[in-house]
C-alpha cells in the first residue's frame, strides 16, 4: 500500500503554488520545447511551429475549461446563465485533447497546408505528448484527483476513506514507460503519422483498461475514440506510403 | 533566435498569461497550516505529553480537550523527549504522534480532491447548505449551550464547535465534499452527506459517533449517486438522502440501525437538496434551489403525493403541529416564502423576504420564522402572529445554514 499525503504547497509570501498547477505549467513548457526541437530537426520553421503550438495550446485550454464548465454545470447554467460566472473553473482533459486537435487542424487549414504537412505537424506534437502528459499526470498523482475503486492491491493508495486505486498515479507510471518507448523508437526514422497513430492506439487502449478501475460502470468511449483516431492515423500513413511507393527510394514521408 | 511576428507574440503572451493562471490560480491565499493540517497530534513539551493543534500557522498546545479523548496518562515522554510513546489501551492512538513541526505523513485530504478547481467568485450553487456558525462572544453564553457541527465542503471534514465558550473542539475527516449534516433524535449519531468527487462519480453517507467524535461507518453510494439533502425520521430509524445528480436523481431510504440502503425512490424532481420531514414523519417535502417544483412524498408508500408549483425552493419548515409548511423560493427577486396548508396543499400566504432565501427555521411556539437570504446577506424575520416581515440590513456575505441553540 502507498501512503496518502496531501498535495504539496509552496508558500511564497502571499502566494501559494500547488504542485498540480506548477507541474501542469511545467508540462506545457516541456512539451513545447520537445515539439520545437523536433520541428527544427524536421526542417519546419521554428517561428511557424511556435505559432502552431501557441494556437493549439490556447484552443485546447479554452476547450478544456469550457467543456468542464458546460458539462458539469449545464443544468444550472440552463436555469440561470449567470451561474457560469459564479462557478468554479477546472479542466476536462478530453475537451482539451479534442479542442487542441481541432484547433491544430484549423490552424493548418488557415495556413493552407496540405494534409501531409498537417499530419507532419500533428505527428510532432503526438511524439511530444507523452513527455508532457507524464509531467501533468505527476501533478494529478500529487493532487490525488482521480480516485479509483477500493482495492487491497499493493499499488492502492491509503486514502482517508479507505485504500483505493489512484488512477493518476497508475497513468503516470504507464507514461514513464511510454515516454521511454517513444524515445527509443525515435532512434530510427519512422513514417509521418507513426507516432500519431501509436499514441492513439497505445494510450487509448491503456485508457480502456484504466477505466475498468474507475469508480464507475465500464465506459470505453474515451479510450475507444483514441484507438480509432490512432488507427485512422496509421491507415492514412499506410495509404500515403503505398501511394508514394513508386517515388524516391526514401519517401519524403520518412523524415 | 526566433524572430516572432506580432500575431505570434500575441499568442505567446496569451500562453504566458494562461500558464501564469495555471500556476497561481490554484493559490488559496487564506490557506494556513490549520487548513492543511486540521486536527490534533501529541508531542512532548517539558517531558509532558501535550495535545497540539495548529492555530493559523502556529503549532499551539490545546489547554482543554473538550472532546475528552486525550488522556496524558496514555502517553510516555520518558523514553524519547521528542516523540511520546503511546501506551493506551486502544489498539491505535487516537491522535497522531509528531514533533512540534506538525503532524507527519498522513494529514487529511486537501481541498483539491476532485479535478483541480479555481474559484472565480463564491460559488452560488456549489452545493449548499453548510450550517452558519454564530460569531464568538455570544452575550448570553451559558454552559448548557449545545455544540454546533459544521461541514467543511472543500476540506472534506466536519468541525465540532463548542458555543460556550466558542471553541473549535475537533475536526473529523469524512468522505469528499461533505454537504449536510443531521442528528438522530437521541443525539448519539450524526449523519453527513458527501457529494464525492466533483466528477459526480458517487459520494457517501458518513456515520459519526457524537460521543467519541469518531466515524463509525462510511456508507459508499452506488455510481453517480451524489448525496446532498438529508432528513432523519422522528423515530431515528430512517434517513432520507437526496441524490443530487440529475438526470438520475433519486431519494435513497437508509435504514440507520443496519446502515444500509433499503429503497430508492426514483420518480422525484431534479436536484433534491432541501429535504424536510413533517413533525410526525409522514411526509417528506423535497425542494431544490434549481428545481421547478417542490415534491411532497408519502413516507409510508414512498410515492409522490403532490407537486407544488413552487420553484427554486432552498428550504422548508413546518409548524410544530405539521399543519402548515413554509417553503422558500428564490425564483423572484426579492425572494418569497409560501405558507402552504399541508392538508390541501394550497398556498395560504406569501411573504416577501430578501434576495435568494436559502434556509428557513421555525422558532419556539410557532411565532416566528427566520430566513437567511444568500445573495444580499440579510436575515428576514416573519412574525406569524401579525403577518409582518422584517428584513435586516446585510449582516455578512452569503450566509448559508441557520440553527437555533436549544
Amino acid at each position: 500500500m502507498i501512503p496518502y499525503f496531501p498535495q504539496p504547497v509552496l508558500h511564497l509570501g502571499a502566494f501559494q503554488i500547488h504542485a498540480f498547477g506548477f507541474l501542469a505549467a511545467l508540462a506545457v513548457v516541456l512539451g513545447g520545447r520537445v515539439v520545437l526541437l523536433r520541428a527544427h530537426r524536421k526542417g519546419i520553421p521554428a517561428e511557424q511551429m511556435f505559432q502552431f503550438c501557441c494556437w493549439t495550446y490556447l484552443v485546447a485550454m479554452a476547450c478544456a475549461v469550457l467543456s468542464k464548465l458546460i458539462l458539469d454545470n449545464f443544468p444550472a447554467i440552463f436555469v440561470d446563465p449567470v451561474h457560469a460566472f459564479r462557478t468554479n473553473l477546472g479542466f476536462r482533459s478530453v475537451g482539451g485533447i479534442a479542442g487542441g486537435f481541432v484547433g491544430a487542424l484549423l490552424w493548418c487549414r488557415w495556413k493552407r497546408l496540405s494534409l501531409y504537412e498537417t499530419i507532419r505537424r500533428v505527428d510532432i506534437v503526438a511524439y511530444a505528448t507523452p513527455f508532457a502528459w507524464m509531467i501533468g499526470r505527476l501533478g494529478c498523482t500529487l493532487a490525488h484527483d482521480h480516485r479509483g475503486l477500493f482495492t487491497t492491491s499493493w499499488i492502492g493508495v491509503k486514502f482517508p476513506e479507505g485504500t483505493r486505486y489512484d488512477l493518476g498515479l497508475i497513468e503516470f507510471l504507464f507514461l514513464i514507460f511510454l515516454t521511454i518507448a517513444f524515445y527509443a523508437l525515435d532512434r530510427k526514422p519512422r513514417p509521418v503519422g507513426f507516432y500519431f497513430g501509436l499514441y492513439g492506439v497505445v494510450y487509448g487502449g491503456f485508457r480502456i483498461w484504466l477505466d475498468t478501475l474507475h469508480a464507475q460502470p465500464l465506459r470505453f468511449y474515451g479510450g475507444a475514440v483514441g484507438v480509432l483516431v490512432g488507427l485512422s492515423g496509421w491507415a492514412w500513413m499506410w495509404a500515403y506510403q503505398r501511394s508514394h511507393a513508386s517515388e524516391a527510394a526514401v519517401s519524403p514521408a520518412v523524415v | 533566435m526566433i524572430r516572432l511576428t506580432t500575431s505570434t507574440k500575441l499568442m505567446a503572451f496569451g500562453v504566458a498569461l494562461s500558464l501564469g493562471w495555471v500556476v497561481l490560480a490554484a493559490c488559496e491565499c487564506d490557506e494556513t497550516k490549520e487548513d492543511n493540517y486540521p486536527g490534533f497530534w501529541v508531542t512532548c513539551i517539558d517531558n509532558k505529553p501535550t495535545l497540539m493543534t495548529y492555530n493559523n500557522n502556529d503549532a499551539t498546545p490545546v489547554t482543554s480537550d473538550a472532546a475528552g479523548s486525550f488522556n496524558p496518562s496514555d502517553w510516555d515522554c520518558s523514553k524519547d523527549a521528542n516523540s511520546p510513546q503511546y501506551k493506551g489501551s486502544a489498539d491505535s492512538p487516537p491522535f497522531q504522534i509528531s514533533g512540534p513541526s506538525g503532524p507527519g505523513g498522513s494529514a487529511r485530504p486537501h481541498a483539491a480532491s476532485g479535478t483541480t478547481y479555481y474559484t472565480i467568485l463564491e460559488p452560488l450553487l456549489s452545493l449548499p447548505f453548510t450550517p452558519f456558525v454564530p460569531p464568538p462572544g455570544t452575550p448570553t453564553c451559558q454552559s448548557t449551550f449545545a455544540d454546533v457541527f459544521r461541514t467543511n465542503h472543500n476540506e472534506g471534514t466536519v468541525t465540532r464547535f463548542g458555543t460556550c465558550p466558542f471553541t473549535d473542539k475537533v475536526t473529523i475527516p469524512v468522505f469528499q465534499n461533505p454537504l449536510q449534516i443531521a442528528f438522530t433524535p437521541d443525539g448519539t449519531r450524526a449523519l453527513v452527506t458527501s457529494f464525492g468527487d466533483l466528477e459526480g462519480d458517487g459520494g457517501a453517507l458518513t456515520f459519526i459517533n457524537v460521543a467519541t467524535n469518531q466515524v463509525t461507518n462510511t456508507l459508499m453510494m452506488p455510481y453517480q449517486v451524489t448525496p446532498n439533502g438529508l432528513a432523519i425520521s422522528p423515530d431515528g430509524s430512517t434517513a432520507y438522502v437526496g441524490n443530487f445528480t440529475s438526470p438520475g436523481q433519486s431519494i435513497l431510504v437508509i435504514d440507520i440501525p443496519t446502515q444500509t440502503i433499503t429503497t430508492t425512490i426514483n420518480n422525484v424532481l431534479p436536484y433534491p437538496s432541501a429535504m424536510t420531514l413533517s413533525p410526525d414523519g409522514s411526509q417528506l417535502w423535497v425542494g431544490s434551489p434549481l428545481g421547478a417544483e417542490t415534491d411532497v412524498i408519502d413516507t409510508a408508500t414512498l410515492t409522490t403525493v403532490f407537486r407544488l408549483n413552487i420553484q427554486r425552493s432552498g428550504d422548508i419548515a413546518f409548524n410544530s403541529t405539521g399543519t402548515m409548511a413554509y417553503v422558500t423560493s428564490a425564483l423572484n427577486v426579492p425572494g418569497q416564502v409560501y405558507a402552504v396548508d399541508t392538508a390541501t396543499y394550497k398556498i395560504l400566504s406569501t411573504y416577501t423576504v430578501g434576495n435568494t432565501p436559502a434556509d428557513i427555521k421555525m422558532s419556539y411556539g410557532d411565532q416566528f420564522l427566520v430566513v437567511n437570504n444568500y445573495f444580499d446577506g440579510t436575515i428576514s424575520i416573519i412574525d406569524l402572529r401579525q403577518d409582518v416581515v422584517n428584513t435586516s440590513q446585510s449582516l455578512g456575505t452569503n450566509p448559508i445554514g441557520i440553527a437555533f441553540l436549544r
